[in-house]
């Protein structure tokens, strides 16, 4: 069992600087981080981003409204879907403009197809940094058939543009709906198998349970969101707590870590916090699929984008946690100032607190488990 | 010790788990496999035809494709563009030009010539967003609901990066020529652009050619009839009917309209003896002179605070210098028209004080001031051929005349100025010597 240093007057030795990044394989990303350690133990870790830096929020001061939405998809693009929401939404909020609810259903089932798309990523490459292949070559061939589901929607696999302002750029497909179902169907079981080969395999546990435990209230003193702040115990998800869109009308429960394992709010926990995210969003997947109503897809679309004035906040809850877009209109078609609040960035943050004294190996797991895209950290 | 072995009993446990997965799915792999053997297989074309008539979706994210003969150059896929990797140039066809820029497959009469339609692949994004504006859906992402318009194209690698540029449009130079595009041409080689046939001299024949004359019909009060009778009249003078006749024709197109009356007897008889076409009058050449305000200056009138008494002083003003009055009877025009309109105030009477105070002096100090130059004409700089040096030359004259040179100083420094930068030819010299003989 791995163990946690927490008097570090007994080592008395000097320290070393390892970096690791940018570019590494189990960095996620083009992430560098400046390890402090003592032996193999870590005593501090300095994240230095920017590598993917590409002036996301600068740009949006050139773009109009609706050429803003492609530039959403690079930000996560795990989870690109949920992002092209959450920009639709904020745009939406500062029109005023009612979305029919055909589209509101739309954009929930692909919400969640792609949270499921995008925790499959997650736990997959978190099986692969802390040693197990297999589970990454099942989640991505999983993970797929979702990329199909949205090609067949919008033609795209990872950036679609597919959730404008105002609605949606085409309507589902006739087969989609039973496509889907169909998915489930077959997706539901392989969960389990996930469970079986990676979750309760004894060596994952030994690796993962009690390793880098983040207390509630250092999660939320850090902002954390999402299955990381969840995975500390805290019930907060911004569709049953703050409910946009249609989630009011859907039955689902809040994933929240328990401490099966070992403590609330280690590693394990914010694995499996993802773990029964995906079986909440099997389940609300299946009510939308049963309530879709009919309707014009293009209703709301607006021909242009043009706000005259006033800002607007508006959060969302992606795969990673809440990404909150502040828009400030300019009277034109381009906004004055966009400011997006990145998830993932509040959530590296806190890696150095929860990382102290553990092993090398063991930042390896943790910084898994915060499932970090830089292309929404850098932007 | 019971915990050890509990410990190492799970462990084998989740092994032997792992293992019968992964066993079962190497049974099972045919049903499993995701792996597409890329060069051997490819995607499955067919299946992925999503079901839509493919005039209403394009949902296929691919090369994107231009059929370059229905587009119609109206740039929306340009504007729509994030990244602004697609580049339209086209030609318009001067007025009354014989070329036919052809129509589209959807029977679109097109009103240009594309000259240039380049999409850099390097830079685009495939968002789509420049394929749903397109009036004529001539552009769009190859393949899938497009399939019958063109193959799929997943391969669309090159050698070089700079077969990345697709140019769809390559219109022969003769057709560019024919749509009258030879200063595309030339600017697109790098030439110096012809000189234009001066497009002001283009627009100016008018004022040369016969005008109608449109002085007896404007005589009608009526606004309706005046319109009314303006376009029968235009008719019958632009088919070339005598006076007469055209007054015939006029009356007949009002009784028509129910809107002839015995007063406009009058008008038909002064149509029927006027002269349908005017000469053009030579355009007058010298501007509107300003009216001379004798040294009045109505800036002052700026200190007054309150906008409708500025502004109705202001109108008083002008009123009076125009009728050529002096300082004191201009005040007492704007005094008598603030007191008509109750604007009448302490700060008015002191504003107009000033202003009858300042116009004996500084109508004195004007003429003496004002050098001579004012009446070197610039214009006659506008000989100058070369667009860069003409300007520099305007640039150095005014700023000597600013300072308050005498004619033969600002001719000096001008020449100055362009032998400097290279540009002094004779003939300029010629021009800008000729500056002081206007004088």
């Amino acid at each position: 069992m791995a163990e946690q240093l927490k008097d570090f007057s007994l080592l008395h030795s000097d320290e070393m600087v390892l970096n690791m990044g940018p570019q590494h394989p189990s960095t996620h990303g083009v992430l560098r981080l400046k390890i402090h350690t003592d032996g193999e133990i870590v005593s501090r870790i300095e994240p230095i981003i920017g590598y993917l830096h590409r002036c996301f929020e600068k740009h949006c001061e050139y773009l109009t409204y609706e050429q803003i939405v492609p530039f959403t998809d690079r930000t996560d693009y795990l989870a690109a879907m949920n992002m092209n929401d959450a920009f639709a939404i904020a745009v939406e909020k500062l029109l005023g403009i009612e979305i029919p609810e055909r589209v509101q259903y739309i954009r929930v089932i692909m919400a969640e197809l792609q949270r499921i798309a995008s925790h499959l990523v997650a736990v997959g490459t978190f099986g692969l940094d802390v040693g197990g292949i297999t589970p990454f070559t099942w989640t991505i061939r999983d993970r797929e058939r979702i990329l199909d589901l949205f090609e067949y929607v919008c033609g795209a696999r990872l950036l679609y543009n597919y959730i404008w302002v105002g609605g949606v750029s085409h309507d589902l497909p006739e087969q989609f709906i039973r496509r889907t179902l169909e998915f489930l169907d077959y997706f539901e079981p392989q969960i389990d198998e996930y469970n079986q080969i990676l979750t309760y395999n004894k060596i994952f546990i030994e690796r993962t349970a009690d390793v880098g435990t983040l207390t509630p209230e250092v999660a939320v003193n850090y902002g954390c969101t999402g299955p990381v702040l969840r995975g500390s115990g805290v019930k907060w998800d911004l569709r049953k707590t703050e409910p946009y869109a249609v989630y009011d009308k859907f039955d689902f429960d809040i994933a929240v870590g328990d401490g099966r394992m070992g403590t609330v709010g280690d590693t394990w926990d914010r694995y499996f916090v993802r773990i029964v995210e995906m079986k909440e969003s099997v389940k609300i997947l299946r009510q939308a699929l049963a309530q879709i109503p009919g309707g014009d897809v293009h209703a709301a679309v607006p021909k242009k984008v043009r706000i005259k004035e006033g800002s607007v906040y508006s959060r969302y809850e992606s795969a990673r946690g809440e990404v909150g877009f502040y828009i400030i209109a300019g009277g034109k078609d381009k906004p004055m100032r966009v400011k997006m609040r990145s998830p993932a960035f509040c959530n590296l943050s806190v890696l150095s607190e929860i990382a102290e004294g553990w092993m090398i190996s063991d930042v390896i797991a943790i910084l898994g488990s915060l499932d970090i895209v830089l292309g929404e950290i850098d932007r | 010790m019971g915990e050890y072995f509990k410990n190492i009993y799970s462990g084998l446990q989740s092994f032997v788990a792992g293992l019968q997965l992964s066993l079962h799915h190497y049974h099972s792999r045919k049903k499993l496999v995701a792996t597409l053997q890329y060069p051997h297989e490819k995607w499955p074309v067919e299946e992925r035809h999503i079901g839509f008539d493919l005039q209403d979706y394009n949902v296929v994210r691919s090369r994107l494709h231009v059929d370059i003969n229905d587009c119609i150059g109206c740039n929306q896929c340009m504007r729509a563009c994030p990244v602004d990797c697609i580049k339209i140039e086209s030609v318009k066809p001067p007025k009354g030009s014989e070329f036919d820029p052809g129509t589209t497959s959807n029977g679109t009469q097109k009103r240009m010539l594309v000259a240039r339609f380049d999409i850099d692949l390097t830079e685009c994004m495939f968002c789509n967003l420049c394929t749903y504006p397109c009036p004529e859906d001539c552009i769009y992402m190859v393949g899938g609901p497009n399939s019958a318009k063109h193959q799929i194209e997943y391969e669309y690698s090159q050698r070089d990066r700079k077969d990345l540029i697709f140019h769809f449009a390559n219109p022969p130079e003769e057709e560019i020529l024919a749509a009258g595009g030879a200063d595309y041409l030339a600017k697109k080689k790098g030439l110096p652009v012809p000189e234009k046939p001066a497009a002001g001299v283009a627009a100016k024949p008018k004022s040369t050619e016969p005008k109608i004359n449109y002085t007896p019909v404007n005589a009608i009060t009526d606004r309706m009839t005046r319109s009314l009778a303006k376009k029968a009249f235009t008719a019958a003078v632009r088919a070339g009917k005598t006076p007469s006749e055209t007054a015939a024709s006029v009356k007949q197109a009002l009784e028509e309209a129910g809107k002839y009356t015995s007063e406009l007897d009058a008008v038909m008889e002064s149509i029927g003896k006027a002269d349908l076409m005017t000469q053009a009058v030579q355009a007058p050449e010298t501007k509107l002179t300003k009216p001379d305000q004798g040294g009045l200056d109505i800036k002052l009138l700026n200190d007054l605070t309150d906008r409708m008494t500025r502004s109705i002083a202001k109108k008083a003003f002008m009123a009076a210098v125009r009728e050529g009055k002096d300082a004191r009877a201009v005040a007492d025009s704007i005094q008598s028209a603030l007191q008509a309109a109750n604007k009448f105030s302490d700060e008015v009477k002191s504003v107009l004080a000033k202003l009858q105070s300042a116009g004996g002096a500084s109508a004195a100090t004007e003429s003496d001031q004002k050098p001579a130059s004012v009446a070197l004409n610039i214009k006659v700089l506008n000989g100058i051929s070369d667009k860069m040096t003409r300007g520099l030359a305007k640039k150095t004259f005014m700023a000597a005349r600013r300072e308050g040179k005498i004619p033969a100083e600002i001719v000096t420094e001008v020449k100055q100025t362009l032998e400097d930068a290279g540009k002094l030819t004779p003939e300029y010299a010629k021009i800008i010597d000729s500056l002081q003989e206007g004088t």
